[in-house]
Formats: structure tokens, sequence, C-alpha cells
């Protein structure tokens, strides 16, 4: 199962519009960028959860927050590395190791922003494991070929990027069950051995991909693929509970800002 | 001496909680040539999967040559069970034929000239030693199947375990595959093979096995579980029709038929005993 799959479950969430979920993500974006206190990101943060926890995706939304946290760990320790600010907090290195000492100064600035660049990356990321298990792709395709005029190729290719994807790890998974009956086993540590280890999994999948590649193309056209005029068999239509979200995003980005130019969400050095 | 392939109460649950062997309990002898047949989604190719470890039970214990499979790598097992996917496209990746033979050898670490031997008996007993330096792209899907067996027989295993061999092929290369797999039968091979071809069952196998949601339905020989008509049907499969017809005159041919020449020889028998006997009463 995968934690970024659409969940058939019914909750406020899954009924909005494909459009007021994307203005949300993107309201969350800008209320990321306009604070760097880590106390406002964390209630940023918070705020998606709680969406995720109304939509019924809360377990979902964990599962990815948790994964995504080790690259966040990764933003905070380049951020002590390239940014450093303030007082020397302390070093790496303890003095006592002579020419070794006193390397990798952490100082008060660099941590803070360390913290607060870990946080700004969670809140956006956060928002696509809630919006991509409340949303099927094809209402997002075609809330943005509709309502966004975005080119049609542009946005079935997205979908069927991320529909091929699960097919593509289920193929792998029948090569390498067939592979290991021949005693293919990826064995020690060396690279090189490693790098040709992988071979007799990467050549099949492939040529199998390739191959499925050019049927669906095959089967797309047949089925009538590039006609001029598309129409849809599902229309995607605004309710009230939209435009009560709407009000509420466009509030929330009011106030932000408003909060922000009284100087307040910042770190202070 | 121990069965070569023993399961006793083998469950399997997959890891989405799907419960696909209920209490599995059968013990195969050297030798011996199985047919596996049931509904998509019976647990066919679960069982098998356990027999080189490609799946391991999630209850019970399974038994290849009287040792317990356990935790026994797949790359271990694959001395001793050969398992044939049923797409030859999942496993080619060499460019030519003699290389997909050599790789399982490659693999058990023998010594190039035993490669060689093993490569060359492989691909004469498929019938491709001619095609030996082809690109296995270039070959018919059902050459490529047989590039597929011989990497299994290149490995020398005891059990050769082959999952639906005729599917997608003409008839022709369908009867040619069972031929090849009768004869390595002969020559001393366990066979077990999963397919949904009724006609084929009947032609090659000389024991089937039944399987339906999980559990064994019947087990026993060909013409044993081909007798169970009613039974069969419950899980949509049935014999092929030159038995239905025999059984429509089942007056006449009390044994079950199997083939036109197994008819025919009931019938001959039946018209000498009546020549015997006056005629027709």
């Amino acid at each position: 199962m995968n934690v970024m799959d659409y969940t058939n479950r019914n909750s406020l969430i899954h009924r909005l519009h494909p459009l007021t979920k994307m203005g949300w993500a993107v309201v969350i974006l800008i209320l990321s960028m306009v604070f760097t206190d880590p106390l406002y990101l964390v209630g940023v943060l918070i705020s998606v959860v709680l969406v995720g926890l109304v939509g019924k995706v809360i377990k979902e939304t964990l599962v990815y927050l948790t994964a995504i946290f080790f690259i966040a760990l990764i933003v905070f320790v380049l951020q002590i590395a390239f940014r450093p600010s303030g007082p020397v907090l302390f070093t790496v290195t303890p003095e006592s190791w002579g020419a070794f000492g006193e390397w990798f100064p952490v100082t008060e600035g660099g941590l803070r922003y360390g913290i607060s660049m870990g946080l700004r990356m969670l809140c956006l990321v956060s928002v696509f494991p809630v919006i991509l298990t409340t949303t099927q792709p094809r209402d997002i395709v075609m809330a943005l070929v509709e309502k966004l005029h975005v080119p049609y190729d542009y946005a079935f290719m997205f979908t069927t990027a991320l529909r091929f994807m699960p097919v593509i790890m289920s193929e792998v998974t029948t090569i390498s069950e067939a592979q290991r009956s021949r005693a293919y086993a990826v064995e020690g540590w060396n690279p090189i051995r490693k790098m040709q280890a992988f071979a007799p999994i990467a050549m099949p999948i492939v040529f199998i991909a390739i191959g499925k590649a050019d049927r669906l193309g095959l089967c797309m056209e047949l089925r009538g693929y590039g006609n001029k005029n598309r129409t849809y068999l599902r229309q995607l239509h605004m309710t009230v509970a939209d435009w009560v979200a709407v009000i509420l995003l466009v509030a929330a980005v009011a106030i932000s800002l408003w909060i922000s130019s009284l100087g307040y969400g910042k770190i202070v050095l | 001496m121990a069965p070569m392939i023993q399961a006793i109460n083998l469950h399997h649950r997959y890891p989405n909680g799907f419960h696909a062997l209920h209490g599995i309990n059968v013990s195969i002898e050297a030798g011996e040539f199985v047919a596996i047949i049931g509904q998509n989604g019976s647990g066919k190719t679960t069982f098998v999967k356990h027999l080189n470890g490609l799946l391991r039970a999630t209850e019970g214990v399974v038994n290849v040559n009287g040792t317990s499979v356990g935790k026994r790598p797949v790359s271990e097992m694959a001395r001793i069970v050969g398992y044939c996917f049923q797409n030859p496209d999942h496993q080619i990746f060499c460019d030519t034929v003699y290389k997909e033979v050599a790789y399982g050898p490659v693999n058990l670490k023998l010594s190039p000239p035993e490669i060689e031997a093993r490569v060359v008996e492989a691909l004469e007993a498929v019938g491709l030693t001619d095609y030996k330096n082809s690109n296995p792209h270039d070959l018919s899907k059902g050459q490529r199947q047989r590039v597929a067996v011989a990497a299994v027989l290149s490995m020398h295993p005891s059990v050769l375990c082959i999952d639906e061999p005729t599917t997608g092929q003409d008839y022709k290369d369908g009867v040619d595959m069972l031929n090849l797999i009768d004869k390595l039968n002969q020559a001393g091979h366990t066979v077990l093979f999963i397919t949904h071809d009724m006609p084929m069952v009947a032609r090659f196998a000389k024991r089937l096995i039944v399987f339906r949601e999980g559990n064994i339905l019947l087990d026993g020989t060909t013409y044993e579980v081909f007798e169970n008509v009613e039974v069969l049907k419950t899980t949509f499969l049935s014999p092929p029709q030159i038995t239905h017809l025999a059984r429509e005159y089942n007056q006449f041919y009390p044994r079950t038929v199997l083939s036109v020449k197994e008819m025919l020889d009931q019938t001959f028998e039946l018209l000498k005993l009546k020549s015997l006997t006056g005629g027709i009463q």
C-alpha cells in the first residue's frame, strides 16, 4: 500500500474541489515563506495535520512526514554548516583534538535557521500526502485542464507517470523473484559488483516498460486520443464548502501578512 | 524414503492480510508429473513459491528432499527446485541465448568447463542448440519460453516448477512445450506445472492437484480427478470434451476416458465383446 495513493473515504476534504485544495497548498506555501519563527511554523504544520485529521488520512500523512523527517534533518544540518551567525555555542570537534580541534562551529543563528528551514520544508511537503490521498488523480487532471488551461497532453503525462510507478514496481518484484530463482543474489559490499548485479533486474524492466508504453500509446490512439474537442463525463463544481474554504484561506493569508508586517513571526538575532 | 516435496499444514498470509493458503497437506514423490489447476487466486502460485523459498510459510512446514525449506535462501534452494516463471521476458536479460542459459550455473559458482557442459546439455534438451548465439529477443515467444526452461534446467534441479507453460502460445508450441516437459520428467525430474489448459492436462499429467480458495479440493491421478465432474464444476473446471462424451454413454464406457484414443480402445473392446456374445442384444 502506497502512502500517496488515493484513499476511498468519505470526508469533507475528499468532497472539496481539487482547485480549492491546490489553493490551500499555495496558502501553506505563502505562510511558510512569511514566517521564520519555529513556533509559527509548528503552528502551520499542526494546521496541515489537522486538515489531514478531518480528511481521515491522518495515518498516511504521519507515515509520510516521518519518512520526510530525515530529509528535514539534512536541511537542518546544512543550515548549521553554511549559515553561521551570532555567538558560537560549541564546536563539533573538541579543542583538545589539536590540529583537528574546534572544527564545525555551531552558532546560535545557525541552529535557529536550521530548525526553521527544516520545519519550513516539512510544512511545504506535508500538503502533498493530504491532497493526493483525498483527491482522485483524474480530478486533479480535470481541474488542471479545464480550469487552469494546462494542455491535456502534459496533464495526462503527469497522471500516467504517477499511475505507472506501482505497475513498474510490481513488475520489478516479479523480475527479482524470477532471477532469485536462478540463484541471483547481491552479495558483498563492492559497489562495482553491486552495479553489475542490477543488470539482471534492470534489463528486463527496461524492455517491459518500453513495451508497455508502446501498447499504452496504441490503446490511447484506438480510443480517440488527440481528437480536438474533448468532452468530460464528470463535471466538477464549486460548492458552498469550497467558497467557505476559499474565504478562510484568503483571510489566513491576509492575517498572516498583517501579523508579519507588525514584526511578529520572524527570527530576531 | 522421504517424499520429494511435502507440505504439512501450510498456511500463507500475505502482508496485506490476504489468507492465501489454508493448511495445505500434500506429498509428492520423486519423479511424479503433477499438474496444479484451479481458478486465478486459488493459491496455486502461492503454493509453488514456497517450494524454493520465494514465499515463507506463515504456519506449517514445507520439506523438499527430506529437509525443511525453513529460512534457507532462495539462491540455495535454486539448486534443488527450478522455478520457471510464466512470462520469459521477466528473466531474459542477456544478449545471447548461451549467456542467458549460463547465468544460473555462473551464480552457482561452477567451473567454466562444467558451465559449458551444462549449457550445451540444456540447449540440447530444449532443442535450441542452433540458436545459442542468437539474441533471445529475436526469438518467438515459444522459443523464449524454451530459453527460460533451459536457463532453469542448466542448474540441474531435481524439481521443475513451471508456471503456465502453454499460455499465449499456439497449439503446436503448446504441445511441443509439454512434450519437452514430459521428456524431462522421464529423464528423472519431478515436474509440477500450473495450467488452465485442460486438454493438455488430460494428455500429459499423471496426477492432478486442484486448488480452490486456498485449499486442496481434489488430489489424485488424472483419471480419478476428472471423474468428479460435479466437484470440478464448483470451481469452474471441466474435463476435456471427450471425457464428457464418454460420460454421456457411461453404460458403454464404464472407465473414465481422457483421450480419443482411449475412447476408441474401449469401443473396440466393446465391439469385440459384442461379437463374442453374438451381436447387439
